[in-house]
């Protein structure tokens, strides 16, 4: 196998995006979000507690229904390369799989990795490499696409 | 709790005004169409970008734990609906 034979060279200007990030979506059913930081070693970028009240920047409130936890490129990760975002999020994992492996055999735990990818101007080019696939199969992990297609002029 | 249009009209209000607000208006998909944005933005006296309506559905879907082959409906008052009509969330709330 050699990278020379691949289509897609990392780009992280990639023209045809206009943003993207890469997310692990944890749903601990019963545990509390804090087992799965304890569990895993891990730090969320977000959490959210069912029954808890959230607050939003226009002071409108809501009850959260269901327990999360979440690990986001967002903030960590500059580039339009979907594969940097991945790189990130699965080198952080990747010492945390047996945890990980736990959590997925345990009732009522849901879990998997969430790309957000949204197009400059209606294109579409996201691509994955057979190293991020190969540890996202490692870690059992399903891959999932959040695709925006916004235009220029509505940016 | 508030909860998108019953906030503004109070729980239950069925009024006239309640339902030309909370009109279908777009069902499925994942992205905020332009013209979604723009009759969000004239009800509810907002003046953000489809992007940010976007990353409020993009918030929303994330905290319930709403697949991205999730197909709902988005009424003009920010309410979010599933296919049987049953009621989400509000946009509003995740902005």
């Amino acid at each position: 196998m050699s990278i020379e034979s691949r289509r897609t060279p990392y780009d992280d200007e990639y023209e045809t995006c206009l943003e993207t990030r890469a997310k692990l979506l944890i749903y601990p059913g019963e545990l509390h979000p804090d087992e799965i930081t304890r569990r895993l070693g891990l730090v969320p970028t977000e959490a959210n507690v069912a029954g808890k009240v959230r607050v939003n920047r226009l002071g409108r409130e809501h009850v959260v229904k269901i327990s999360g936890w979440f690990l986001s490129s967002e903030g960590h990760v500059e580039s339009k390369e979907l594969r940097r975002h991945l790189d990130w999020l699965l080198a952080l994992l990747r010492p945390a799989r047996a945890a990980l492996l736990e959590l997925q055999s345990m009732r009522g735990v849901t879990m998997g990795i969430d790309c957000v990818w949204t197009s400059r101007s209606g294109h579409g080019g996201p691509t994955l490499w057979p190293e991020q696939m190969h540890e996202m199969a490692a870690l059992g992990l399903e891959c999932s696409f959040d695709v925006y297609f916004f235009g220029d002029d509505q940016q | 709790m508030p909860q998108g249009g019953a906030a503004q009209f109070g729980p239950k209000s069925v009024g006239a005004a309640q339902k030309l607000i909370g009109k279908v208006l777009q069902t499925g998909g994942n992205t905020i169409e332009k013209r979604t944005a723009s009759a969000l933005n004239e009800a509810l006296g907002e003046t953000l970008q489809p992007r940010e309506w976007g990353r409020a559905l993009e918030a929303l879907k994330q905290e319930q734990s709403l697949p991205n082959n999730f197909h709902g409906k988005i009424l003009s008052n920010g309410d979010y609906l599933d296919k049987a009509g049953n009621y989400l969330g509000s946009l509003l709330d995740y902005l």
